[in-house]
């Protein structure tokens, strides 16, 4: 079974277009990219300070997650 | 605003990006994704990092300790989440323990008094004195709560001004005549104590042991220890089973 980790995402981090969340897995002696991890479920809540629609933010292979009133 | 709920339901491998898309703006509140590390190349740090626009880092998110390779983990990242090494979780003394549950809120100020029956237990190793000589045993904690600085054995100090009961033991074997004649003296507030003097004066050869107390209030500057004086000008002693007890009573 997999461990449960809760980790600290900075706070009220106000991000722009362009802007990138990666999810990345870092050799801890190197900080370098370790080939082979694979992430599953990647899942995001985020405010959408914009004006326009939910589908506005999809972008790559992150979709929106159909809610009750979608 | 809006809170939006976004998934990559694939299974992807890492680096795994979401660019925020043309004329939008966000704030993340909470990010989770499976790491599995079946074919890691090597043990690995699950990290969250935001890039600007020109690549530059603005900011690492990592789990507090690395995976091994082969491991798996389901990590969430949230404002005012954990931090496994680097946050503090727990207040431990022997008197008592604190539970932090939020190392990142405001900065309390926990007053945890040692209980009145608090005692720290002190040895020291065996202790020679030349002749006619003088000299102070270094201490070490070996029992009971942590009452005393140690960063000078000689001299220990009390972290919590108050007042303390000390008690000097000591065992030594007295050398062949003339009879051996020695004193022991408690220290506090750097001077040597009413009522702390005990003296050995047996017969040469035979092994005794002695103890000294004293009571004083001890402010937070003042030391404890003891000074032994090796009264015979012709042969050297030593000490051994050197015990210090200090109890505080208020």
């Amino acid at each position: 079974m997999a461990q449960k980790i809760s980790a600290a995402l900075p706070p009220n981090m106000d991000l722009d277009a362009s802007y990138v969340i990666e999810f990345a897995a870092l050799d801890p002696t190197t900080g370098d990219p370790v080939a082979g991890v694979v992430v599953s479920n990647a899942y995001m809540l985020v405010t959408q300070l914009t004006p326009g629609t939910a589908d506005d933010l999809e972008s790559g292979p992150f979709m929106l997650v159909p809610g009750p009133n979608t | 605003m809006a809170d939006v709920a976004l998934v990559a339901g694939e299974t992807l491998a890492t680096p795994l990006d979401y660019l925020i898309p043309g004329a939008q703006e966000i704030v993340p509140k909470a990010v989770t994704a499976e790491y599995d590390g079946s074919g890691a190349g090597g043990d690995f740090v699950p990290t969250l990092i935001i890039r600007a626009p020109n690549g530059s880092v603005l900011a690492h998110a990592p789990i507090g300790s690395a995976l091994t390779a082969g491991a798996s983990a389901d990590v969430s990242w949230f404002p005012r989440g954990r931090l496994d090494s680097s946050g503090i979780r727990e207040i431990t003394s022997t008197d008592g323990s604190v539970t932090v549950t939020d190392p990142f809120g405001p900065v309390t100020n926990l007053a945890v008094p040692a209980s009145g029956a608090a005692y720290e237990d002190l040895t020291a190793t065996a202790f020679a004195l030349t002749a006619g000589n003088f000299g102070q045993p270094s201490w070490a904690h070996s029992a009971g709560s942590s009452l005393v600085d140690l960063t000078t054995p000689t001299a220990p100090v009390p972290k919590v001004a108050g007042i303390y009961i000390a008690e000097f033991y000591a065992a030594i074997t007295l050398p062949p005549a003339p009879p051996g004649f020695l004193a022991a003296l408690l220290l506090g507030q750097a001077t040597v104590q009413a009522g702390s003097v005990a003296t050995w004066a047996q017969a040469g050869g035979s092994p005794c042991a002695n103890s000294v107390t004293a009571v004083n209030h001890f402010a937070l500057t003042d030391t404890f220890g003891c000074v032994i004086f090796n009264l015979n000008s012709a042969a050297g002693e030593t000490f051994t089973n050197l015990q210090l007890r200090i109890v505080k009573v208020a």
